[in-house]
């Protein structure tokens, strides 16, 4: 804040010189001014843009970004090869009806524990 | 929003304003900011075209960190004035050895009355006997007596303690005392002014 005022008196002798000083001030050429405004305009943080395909962006950035949409993609790959070429010992096991009960993760056990 | 209205925002609420994207807070902040940094380059450079490259980069910082600025932790002119003197400090290391006969460039281009002109003589006498001292006392001697600053900010821009700052600028003042008093006749000053 300016306080030329109160600084008047601690000015001393050189009062004259310093008020000259103060009212000599360089002041900046208008198409300086405009180059300024357009630095900042240029560089001013645009946080609501919102481009096209956006729906996609907000989706991408939902699920966690690209490495995590990675992750799901080779997740889906080895679901559907599986699917359509299962290894021979999942067929074993499809086969033999107690393996199947063992790995039910909604067995009987779960579900007399989610009847309280 | 329109720029008279930005009049009654701080500095730091237009900052806030400029990261959300408002391009009334960037012409307003500009408009307010530059001339004043513009005018603090020129005084310790004493070169227009080299104070325009401080001025503007000084505000490309302030732009950049704009998003990440934490109001309230500091003025943002105390910082503008931190950077501006930094920048200068740069400029005026590369300058020296080769740039010692500068001389201090005063605008002429208002009516030619004797009042006017010995005004313009002080001011231009002045800027001469500041280039003499060293950055360091200029600097403070400018925020101080010029820009009109407390010695708590100017401590704030120049990382010094208050005694530090005011021991600066008292040196520099006699130095400037010793450098002007002996041309107040000329300049048409007397005991009595």
């Amino acid at each position: 804040m300016m306080t030329h005022d109160t600084n008047t008196s601690a000015d001393g002798d050189l009062a004259a010189f310093f008020d000259a000083g103060r009212q000599a001030g360089e002041s900046p050429t208008g198409d300086f001014m405009m180059r300024l405004e357009a630095d900042a305009l240029r560089l001013q943080p645009v946080p609501q843009a919102r481009t096209r395909g956006s729906v996609w962006g907000d989706l991408l950035r939902g699920l966690g970004g690209w490495p995590t949409v990675a992750g799901l993609t080779a997740a889906a790959c080895a679901g559907v090869w599986i699917g359509v070429s299962p290894p021979d010992l999942m067929l074993t096991m499809l086969q033999d009806q107690s393996v199947i009960q063992n790995v039910d993760p909604l067995s009987g056990y779960d579900y007399a524990m989610l009847g309280g | 929003m329109p720029l008279d209205a930005m009049n009654e925002y701080d500095d730091d609420a237009l900052l806030a304003l400029y990261a959300r994207g408002d391009a009334g807070a960037a012409r307003a902040l500009t408009a307010r900011l530059g001339p004043r940094v513009f005018s603090h380059a020129q005084r310790l450079l004493s070169d227009r075209a080299e104070a325009e490259d401080v001025t503007q980069e000084a505000l490309l910082r302030l732009w950049r960190i704009a998003a990440d600025w934490r109001t309230g932790e500091a003025k943002v002119t105390t910082w503008l004035y931190r950077v501006t003197a930094n920048l200068c400090t740069d400029r005026l290391r590369k300058r020296r050895g080769t740039d010692l006969d500068a001389v201090p460039e005063i605008r002429d281009e208002r009516p030619s009355v004797e009042e006017t002109m010995q005004q313009r003589a002080r001011a231009g006498a002045l800027q001469a006997a500041l280039m003499q001292l060293p950055e360091r006392q200029r600097q403070a001697v400018v925020l101080r007596h010029i820009e009109g600053l407390g010695n708590p900010e100017i401590a704030g821009i120049m990382d010094l303690g208050t005694r530090a700052v005011e021991s600066l600028t008292a040196r520099g003042k006699k130095a400037l005392e010793a450098l002007l008093l002996g041309q107040r006749e000329e300049l048409g000053l007397h005991d009595d002014t």
